[in-house]
């Protein structure tokens, strides 16, 4: 969304200066009667011209007084357009935001549920280990939301307890996907 | 004439026979679960069939890991992991009628071989 705001402002800012651009270069090129006229100003030292120096001083500020409505007037149109599209945006762009804003929120619930899950399956297996017993109540508890653990904590689970079997500190001679919901 | 019809009976029953004995050929071997401190072995046809009730060999396949976990005939558990991606092809190529042989370090499956092989008896 902001990717398509900065190439908005960028577009118009374009027409805008090509506008202006025009405008300038028609002032400048029209016609060799208004090159004439800027000739007399920028050599005012020539007799020959001095007498038609008023009227093309007239004719100057006529045409610099045009120049700046016609730029005035452009302006406060392109002015107007880009209002215009940032109020069509912000709406779109505010509910995207809050769209991404409830999505990071939800995840961090799926988060820390997956953790608390892992902890309590953790605790349960560890707790085994502690008194040296393990049962098929045991391994219920520990398997029964085996899927809701991401990748590494199935791993970290199933090492902690094969470490476990293997040391002799629980013996239980079930295997454990019998117990998995 | 009834002696003929009698011999006759007696070579049929032979061949039978026969029949019945080379329907059971081919070289055999047993492949009973055995688990020491750093070994799991053992065929999972044999250990399904064997008369003890006690054996038993799994392949558990998390997705990102593999698991074993074995019982032989005593009773005696052993279990490993493997995250290793050639162990865990290896361990997915396994049958019902495989041989397993995997080293066992602490709970990890160090190294794995899986015999897929006719002497090795299928499930029943």
């Amino acid at each position: 969304m902001q990717r398509s705001l900065i190439g908005l402002y960028l577009g118009v800012g374009f027409i805008a200066g090509l506008q202006v651009l025009h405008l300038w270069s028609g002032c400048n090129s029209v016609s060799p009667k208004q090159i004439t006229v800027h000739q007399p100003l920028a050599v005012p030292a020539s007799n020959q011209w001095m007498n038609s120096s008023e009227s093309d001083a007239s004719s100057q500020q006529l045409l610099q007084a045009y120049i700046q409505a016609e730029i005035a007037q452009q302006l406060e149109a392109q002015t107007k357009q880009i209002t215009l599209a940032i109020n069509q945006l912000k709406p779109a762009q505010n509910s995207e935001y809050i769209e991404v804003s409830d999505s990071i929120e939800e995840n961090n619930e799926a988060v820390i549920k997956q953790q608390e899950i892992y902890s309590l399956s953790m605790g349960a297996l560890e707790s085994s280990i502690a008194v040296g017993h393990f049962d098929e109540s045991n391994a219920l508890e520990m398997m029964s939301n085996f899927n809701h653990l991401s990748d590494s904590q199935k791993l970290n689970l199933i090492t902690v307890y094969s470490d476990a079997i293997n040391a002799g500190q629980i013996h239980f001679d079930k295997p454990l996907p019998d117990f998995i919901n | 004439m009834k002696l003929t019809s009698l011999a006759i009976k007696l070579f049929a029953s032979a061949v039978i026979c026969v029949a019945s004995v080379s329907a059971h050929a081919g070289y055999k071997q047993s492949g009973n679960v055995e688990v020491s401190n750093t070994t799991i072995k053992g065929a999972l046809g044999t250990a399904r069939n064997s008369s003890d009730s006690r054996q038993i060999l799994s392949i558990t396949d998390y997705g990102n890991f593999v698991s074993i976990f074995a019982k032989n005939s005593s009773g005696v558990i052993k279990t490993c992991n493997t995250t290793d991606q050639t162990r865990k092809e290896q361990l997915r190529g396994a049958t019902s009628d495989s041989y397993l042989i995997i080293s066992v370090s602490g709970s990890t499956c160090s190294s794995v071989y899986v015999d897929n092989s006719s002497k090795y008896e299928a499930k029943r």
